[in-house]
């Protein structure tokens, strides 16, 4: 009796290790999908043009007449000859940095009011505000094309910025974020004299950190990545940000690989990096947006 | 409306009043003033670049407009021409069908895939955190970077797809090498399977957040009646699952039905216009055609479609229980 369970225990076993192999071999095998094209992509751009272009090739550059394995950093210097790198790296930090900062700064401000602070209207002005949700970007594009042009900011950093200057989206998180906070402080704070400026500022303001680090990684990240927006506004390559000058490389219809590769690891690279620092925060970030739904 | 009202009152009631001249007034007027401060930005912000936009737009929808002269006012024709002229507008209705079909390629798989994948990540397992961290890295990849990355892989004669299809035995049987992006036959199921790639890591935390909140017992007592794996994925992951389910429907198919980026860099919508999307037709009519009437007729014209399906949402999705 016992040996037979213990038998019978000893396949269920078998069965789940078998189990847990495959399972392993199914996520080894998407992790491969999923990032081996980076993987080609960065040692594509160590080679040189030469060795780019063969049907046999090796991850590691292989020198097609000597067989020798080396890297280069050649396809770098030439990219950064032909796309002005540190230009458009200061284009798009400032627009995505400045965004980002007053995003967070009036967003918030916004979303305390609808959280904390009676007045009359105030669900009717929110309701109105999550309507606009509905509205997609795209619908809006082509009139705040002419809105832009009307403020005179067309092809300027600033009518990147202005546009996007707040986010009803993030401004009903941020409410969400404030209802989630006990008002028992800042009525403490209240009852000893603070104004609602203090409190704001002093006491709930800090107590949504986590919330403003995850809001303003979205945010600088969707500005960061933007292509469509700079595209429609900006018509000088002096304010060009680094979407809409790699995206410019890309269209030109030139097939010089070595130069579009390189310079599309130099584009990538920064954002992945945040990416990893900030890891946390991003995969809470998406998980709340979610439930809140 | 009035709960909120009422709620005003009460919390002016229990507040403790400081001493002073008619204080309530006071205090009252003021907590008034700094929520219409808090929130001024906002609507300042609202009206610039929302709601002047969309009346603008229905406007100039209702125009012919090159942005030279100035508009002239045509009542619906745009929207008549649009729908029923094939000549003048031989792009509407294909650009439509294109990015339905677009759709119907990506949707199934960005729902399936993610889901099994999410099961894994779900059990558990060492390691899970390196898988999720790995899957999700294209979506915060840069659009443009990702597809000069793919048309590089996709090269046909270089590119890395074409390379391992021809020199993998099996392989090279099943698949010819193909122009993927160069080719009718192709090009729109590629760029579809791009963004199936694109949105894998987002579509899996998703999916995770929604088994997260599956109580436990469900299993526990199934596992008691003896369930097997399947029939508990089938009586309560899935049900339990589908709100999240309809999440990424909906989100998925606005999402999709805006696609641009990748068509406009990888195939301009060709060839043969086999992968001109319907923001891609918009983007020329307004900035290649100058055409700012129609483009802003094709934008109201989207916002009905989204505007449907958003509503459709509403009526058949269960709404969660606010917290």
């Amino acid at each position: 009796m016992i040996l037979h369970k213990a038998g019978k225990e000893v396949t269920y076993m078998r069965q789940e290790s078998f189990k847990k192999i495959l399972l392993y071999a199914v996520l080894i095998l998407t992790t491969v999908v999923m990032i081996g094209p980076f993987i080609w992509l960065i040692f594509s751009s160590l080679k040189l043009q030469q060795d780019m272009y063969t049907i046999y090739p090796s991850l590691i550059a292989r020198d097609r007449a000597t067989g020798e394995l080396y890297i280069t950093f050649k396809n770098y210097l030439e990219a950064f000859q032909i796309l002005d790198f540190p230009n458009l790296f200061k284009n798009t930090l400032l627009v995505a940095i400045i965004n980002t900062l007053v995003n967070l700064f009036l967003n918030s401000m916004a979303g305390y009011a609808f959280a904390r602070i009676n007045f009359p209207g105030r669900e009717k002005i929110f309701k109105i505000m999550l309507i606009s949700l509905m509205v997609p970007g795209t619908v809006l594009l082509i009139p705040n094309v002419l809105i832009v042009k009307m403020l005179g900011i067309y092809n300027t950093r600033a009518g990147l910025i202005f546009p996007f200057v707040m986010s009803v989206y993030n401004v009903f998180m941020m409410r969400q974020f404030f209802f989630g906070i006990p008002a028992s402080l800042e009525e403490a704070a209240r009852i000893d004299g603070a104004g609602r400026f203090r409190t704001f500022f002093e006491i709930a303001l800090p107590l949504v950190k986590p919330a403003l680090v995850t809001l303003g990684i979205f945010t600088f990240l969707w500005n960061y990545n933007n292509f469509l927006w700079p595209l429609v506004v900006l018509t000088d390559q002096q304010k060009y940000t680094l979407s809409l000058g790699l995206g410019s490389l890309i269209t030109m219809g030139s097939s010089k690989y070595h130069i579009l590769v390189a310079s599309s690891v130099v584009v990538a690279l920064p954002l992945i990096v945040i990416y990893m620092m900030f890891q946390k925060y991003i995969t809470e970030g998406i998980i709340a947006g979610s439930i809140k739904g | 409306m009035e709960s909120s009202h009422l709620a005003y009152l009460n919390v002016k009631e229990i507040k403790p009043k400081k001493t002073g001249h008619n204080p309530l007034l006071n205090e009252k007027n003021r907590e008034k003033l700094t929520g219409y401060l808090f929130i001024a930005p906002l609507i300042i912000y609202f009206l610039v670049f929302q709601v002047a936009p969309i009346l603008m737009s229905l406007y100039y929808s209702l125009t012919v407009w090159d942005m030279r002269k100035s508009p002239v006012f045509v009542g619906i024709q745009n929207y008549a021409s649009l729908l029923f002229d094939n000549l003048m507008y031989p792009n509407f209705w294909p650009s439509l069908w294109v990015t339905f079909k677009f759709i119907l390629i990506a949707m199934p798989f960005s729902l399936i895939i993610p889901l099994l994948l999410a099961l894994i990540l779900n059990r558990k397992m060492k390691g899970q955190a390196f898988f999720r961290t790995a899957f999700y890295i294209p979506v915060v990849t840069p659009g443009v970077a990702v597809a000069a990355m793919w048309k590089w892989i996709l090269d046909s004669m270089f590119g890395l797809v074409n390379i391992f299809i021809k020199n993998t035995p099996l392989v090279n049987v099943v698949i010819k090498p193909h122009s993927w992006l160069g080719e009718v036959g192709t090009a729109l199921a590629t760029l579809a399977v791009m963004a199936v790639w694109g949105g894998l890591g987002y579509n899996i935390l998703i999916y995770l957040s929604g088994l997260k909140i599956i109580p436990g017992e469900l299993y526990e007592s199934a596992h008691v009646d003896g369930a097997s794996g399947f029939q508990k994925f089938r009586y309560i992951t899935l049900p339990m699952l589908k709100p999240t389910i309809f999440f990424l429907v909906i989100t998925g198919f606005i999402g999709h039905f805006q696609v641009f980026d990748q068509m406009y860099l990888l195939t301009k919508g060709g060839p043969n216009d086999s992968t001109l999307s319907y923001v891609l037709s918009l983007y020329n009519h307004a900035f290649t055609y100058y055409e700012m009437g129609i483009a802003c007729a094709m934008s109201y014209i989207l916002l009905l479609i989204i505007l449907i399906v958003t509503l459709l949402n509403f009526k058949f999705v269960p709404q969660k229980v606010d917290d």
